[in-house]
C-alpha cells in the first residue's frame, strides 16, 4: 500500500513557499526603524482598504456556499460552516485600523477618503470575480496568505520603538499578531477535511499565488521612502496639459 | 543549478525510491529546485499545467523586485485579514 501523499495544506504551503522570498524582503525592508513612522501611516490605511473588504468579501462567499448547499455541493456545507465563524472573528477589524490611524496622527478620512490603489483592487477584488463567477473556495487561498504572512510577534514592539508611537496606535498589529497563527491552523484542517477535487485544490493554490503576488507589489509599494505629495494640478505638465 | 539528466521536460511518476523529475521550467525559471525535499519535489511535480503557468509568471515579476527588499532571513510579517 502505497503511502498517502503531502495533504492539501501541505502542498499550498510548499507551492508558496518557492514564492515567497520577495514578499519576506519587502516586509522586512518595509519595516525599517529608519522613516518608519510616515510609512506605518501609509500602511494603516492600505491595510485598512484591505481589510475592509475581509468581511463582506466572506458574507458574499458565505451567500454562494448556501446556494451551492443546495444544489449538493460537498464543499459548500463545511466552507459555510467556517466562514460563519470567522466572519464572528473579523467583524470590527476595520474600525480598530481607523482608531490606529487617528491614534498614529492621521485622520480617518486619509483611509477612507482616497481610491484604493489598484494593487489593492487585484489583491482584494479578484476575490470578488472568483467568488461571484466560479467558486468561493477560492477565497481560502486568500485567507491562507493574509493569515499566513500577518505580524511576527515582536513587530509591534519593532514598531513602538522605531516611531515613539502609544499602545493605542498599534492595536490592530498587536492583535493580529495574537490571532492569527491560531486562524492559519484553523484554515489549513479545514483544507484538509473538504473533499476538494485536484481541480478545486488547484483553484485555491492559484487564488493563494495570485494573492501573495499582489501583496508583495504593495509591501514594495508601502515600503518605499515617502515622497512629499504634491499639490493637485502642481505637478509638471505634459504636452496634453495633463498633471503628472 | 544542474538538471538531472534524465529529465526531457515532462514531469513523470517516481518509481520506488526514486525522486520525482520536475518539468524543465522549473529549473529555466532559476528555482532553488536542487535544494527541495522529496516532499517538495513531489509536490510540484505533481502541479497542474494552470498552477506551473501562474507559478512562473508570478516567479518571474517578483525577480524584478528591487534588490534592496530581498530577504535576509528575518520574518516580520503584517499582512491582515
Amino acid at each position: 500500500m502505497n503511502a498517502p501523499g503531502p495533504s492539501s495544506s501541505a502542498r499550498l504551503r510548499v507551492t508558496l513557499r518557492l514564492l515567497d522570498a520577495e514578499l519576506l524582503g519587502a516586509m522586512e525592508h518595509m519595516w525599517r526603524p529608519d522613516g518608519l513612522l510616515p510609512r506605518y501611516r501609509r500602511y494603516l490605511c492600505a491595510m485598512h482598504a484591505v481589510v475592509r473588504a475581509s468581511v463582506p468579501l466572506m458574507r458574499r462567499a458565505l451567500e454562494r456556499a448556501v446556494l451551492l448547499d443546495v444544489c449538493g455541493d460537498p464543499l459548500a456545507g463545511p466552507l459555510a460552516a467556517y466562514l460563519r465563524e470567522h466572519i464572528q472573528e473579523e467583524e470590527g477589524h476595520d474600525a480598530w485600523l481607523l482608531e490606529d490611524v487617528l491614534a498614529a496622527g492621521s485622520l480617518p478620512g486619509e483611509a477612507l477618503g482616497p481610491m484604493p490603489p489598484p494593487v489593492v483592487a487585484a489583491l482584494a477584488g479578484s476575490q470578488y470575480y472568483w467568488v461571484e463567477h466560479h467558486h468561493p473556495v477560492a477565497l481560502l487561498g486568500y485567507i491562507a496568505v493574509l493569515e499566513g504572512y500577518a505580524p511576527a510577534a515582536d513587530l509591534t514592539s519593532r514598531i513602538a520603538a522605531a516611531t515613539g508611537l502609544p499602545d493605542a496606535a498599534l492595536r490592530t498589529v498587536r492583535e493580529h499578531a495574537a490571532l492569527d497563527t491560531g486562524h492559519l491552523d484553523e484554515l489549513y484542517a479545514l483544507l484538509d477535511r473538504l473533499p476538494l477535487t485536484r481541480g478545486q485544490e488547484s483553484d485555491v493554490t492559484i487564488s493563494a499565488m495570485h494573492s501573495l503576488d499582489a501583496l508583495t507589489r504593495l509591501f514594495v509599494r508601502l515600503g518605499r521612502s515617502a515622497a512629499a505629495p504634491l499639490p493637485r494640478g502642481a505637478g509638471p505638465s505634459t504636452p496634453t496639459g495633463v498633471t503628472t | 543549478m544542474t538538471r538531472p539528466s534524465e529529465d526531457n521536460g515532462s514531469p513523470r511518476a517516481p518509481g520506488a525510491g526514486e525522486r520525482p523529475s520536475l518539468p524543465d521550467a522549473l529549473y529555466e525559471a532559476g528555482l532553488p529546485v536542487d535544494m527541495l525535499t522529496d516532499e517538495q519535489r513531489l509536490v510540484l511535480s505533481e502541479l497542474t499545467e494552470e498552477e506551473l503557468a501562474v507559478l512562473l509568471d508570478i516567479k518571474g515579476r517578483l525577480d524584478a523586485v528591487e534588490p534592496e527588499v530581498q530577504a535576509h532571513g528575518e520574518i516580520a510579517g503584517g499582512a491582515l485579514f
